[in-house]
């Protein structure tokens, strides 16, 4: 996805300096997800709190329970804060549930196609060339079609839609280690095919399949934020920070701007704090060189 | 070129076929729509009646058979919801996406590729660091999302712009658009904007790269040093070497283009046909959904087989590689 940012010292100086902050807000990020229970200042999933009387009530203002209202609250009265801190935990389990499987479905089939080679190969190569050549949201609004809606959903279309992407990178990596000579010799031992892909084989592929991982669990959180945006993916008893903003965005109009700006503010910081980590660990795998 | 050109002909027809099963069988496992069309106290005659009307009682294959020979003939069924032909309906709102595509393509390839060169030429430049800086912002935002702030500056906070719809009453050559008219182009710049802010991320990331790598090769840098001004350089060296790869950029990306406008025209309620995938898909509409779906692929298939040929007629070593 990336085209060679070759960076000149300077740059790369600058991008070093700033990699580490970014590092810490993605686990700030997904530390705030894990406690959000403990975090947030009420349960939104609890329906005593849909108050329409506390509704849209905005930021900085405490309602009549005395309740302040850091971020404001939403159309039905629940706090916004609150709503955000849960609505990432959605956001981030659906992303990071539909990256691995996307990444194990790829890991296998690309083994595979540089294991056997030849017509296996060519058919899996010419399945991904095929799918990559349709842009991911196309492949999960196919999906959502036909699948309808929901979490488990979701799952499945990001992982339909990535798969591709790690099947050509370890396919790549696995033909080029499948030349050495430790696989020569493991072959040489008569070890089980099995023992020398999993045991051999795949440790030695993965560094740019983790690469590419954390960009696309970007995608991802991106793909799921689109697809529930447009009202095709998660539920709304139990909403993630895309469906927070669609949920917001009709009072935009009136100017009570809040219910959408701030799941949106969070969602961005998610997105370019991941990708930039995941730049910044690229980086260093590859051994502080020029980024890739 | 004519034996590469032809080959790629062979695939793009293998490539319709699988999807037009795949697009067909993936529908076809939603909800049944039967359900929707006739009234709730309807029997089990009525119903079957109705299935039997739309052709959903034949077996699968049957099904698929019978609508590719009609898919052929241009006919993809009637919209469950409106009754009028599926294509008919995607037709009459397809003006209105593609306006919105090319608009949001030109502003896209206008700034992208004079900021990318800017940018390799002016490598280090504080300005140049900014702009690829800002282009890997704009490749983090989610379409929605800039389309949303777009709103709350321009329409809500300055109230220069109009939030949603479009304005298509002026003609320009007989052809009904926004672009003939000031209204209609107020319409059009927020979700125009929107729409291209990502790919002109991606054209000015690919543009600079690509220039980079081109001013480091030997003969380019020779030009340098014999003192060739950079417009010279731009011109005859840089232009040349960077025109296939920013073509296969651009021209897969007109394709998403149209593909992403599903979400521009969700937001700025624009009436076209990624807003009717949208609604076909809430109302079980599978007729539209599928023609919807079919006609996207062949869009697709059509630029990408168009933008292989074109690359072949303007880089020879592709010639040589594929040609024989």
């Amino acid at each position: 996805m990336s085209p060679g940012m070759r960076g000149t010292p300077p740059r790369q100086a600058a991008q070093a300096r700033s990699a580490p902050v970014f590092a810490l807000v993605t686990l700030t990020l997904i530390g705030a997800a894990l406690a959000a229970p403990w975090l947030a200042p009420q349960d939104p999933y609890d329906l005593a709190n849909l108050l329409l009387d506390h509704a849209r009530l905005s930021p900085l203002t405490r309602d009549e329970a005395g309740m302040l209202h850091l971020l404001g609250s939403d159309d039905q009265g629940r706090d916004v804060l609150s709503a955000i801190l849960y609505g990432l935990r959605v956001s981030l389990g659906v992303a990071s549930a539909g990256t691995t499987l996307a990444l194990a479905a790829g890991l296998t089939a690309g083994l595979c196609a540089a294991w056997h080679g030849g017509r296996t190969d060519a058919m899996l190569m010419r399945l991904v060339d095929l799918q990559l050549s349709f842009p991911t949201i196309l492949v999960a609004l196919m999906l959502m079609a036909a699948l309808g809606q929901g979490p488990d959903k979701v799952v499945i279309a990001i992982a339909v839609s990535q798969w591709a992407y790690y099947a050509r990178t370890v396919r790549g990596s696995a033909r080029v280690e499948l030349q050495r000579d430790y696989i020569a010799a493991a072959r040489g031992l008569a070890l089980p095919t099995r023992r020398i892909v999993v045991r051999h084989l795949l440790p030695n592929c993965l560094a740019p399949v983790i690469v590419l991982a954390t960009a696309q669990m970007a995608a991802a959180i991106s793909l799921e934020a689109t697809l529930s945006f447009l009202g095709l993916g998660v539920p709304v008893t139990r909403p993630s920070l895309g469906l927070l903003i669609a949920n917001g965005a009709q009072y935009v109009f009136a100017g009570q701007y809040w219910m959408s700006l701030w799941p949106g503010v969070v969602l961005l910081a998610t997105i370019v704090a991941i990708q930039q980590a995941g730049h910044w660990a690229g980086r260093k795998a590859a051994g502080g060189g020029a980024s890739r | 070129m004519g034996y590469g050109a032809l080959v790629r002909i062979a695939q793009s027809l293998l490539t319709l076929l699988a999807m037009s099963v795949l697009v067909f069988v993936a529908i076809y496992l939603i909800g049944n729509p039967i359900e929707l069309l006739v009234p709730p106290q309807a029997n089990q005659a009525e119903m079957a009646r109705a299935a039997q009307a739309l052709g959903l009682d034949q077996p699968l294959p049957v099904q698929y058979l019978h609508f590719l020979g009609q898919a052929l003939k241009g006919d993809l069924g009637r919209s469950f919801t409106s009754n009028a032909p599926a294509l008919t309906v995607i037709f009459e709102r397809m003006p209105a996406t593609l306006e919105l595509a090319l608009a949001a393509a030109l502003i896209a390839v206008g700034l992208g590729i004079p900021l990318g060169l800017w940018s390799a030429f002016a490598d280090g430049h504080p300005a140049s660091r900014a702009t690829l800086g800002l282009a890997t912002l704009g490749f983090s935002m989610p379409t929605f999302w800039i389309a949303l702030l777009l709103v709350m500056v321009f329409s809500v906070q300055l109230e220069w712009l109009p939030s949603g719809g479009r304005d298509a009453s002026a003609t320009l050559l007989g052809w009904r658009t926004s672009l003939a008219s000031w209204q209609g182009l107020a319409h059009l710049a927020m979700p125009a904007c929107s729409l291209a802010l990502f790919k002109l991320a991606l054209i000015i990331r690919v543009t600079y790269a690509a220039t980079i790598d081109t001013l480091r090769l030997d003969h380019v840098r020779q030009a340098r040093a014999r003192g060739l001004s950079p417009a010279r350089i731009l011109w005859a060296h840089v232009l040349k070497n960077i025109g296939a790869p920013l073509l296969n950029v651009i021209g897969l990306e007109f394709g998403a283009l149209v593909a992403f406008s599903v979400v521009t025209e969700t937001v700025f309620a624009w009436p076209g046909m990624g807003r009717l995938l949208i609604d076909a898909i809430n109302t079980l509409d599978r007729p539209v959904i599928v023609a919807y779906l079919l006609l996207t692929v062949v869009l697709f298939t059509l630029i990408n087989l168009a933008v292989d040929i074109a690359c072949l007629a303007i880089d020879p070593r592709l010639r040589e590689a594929r040609g024989r």
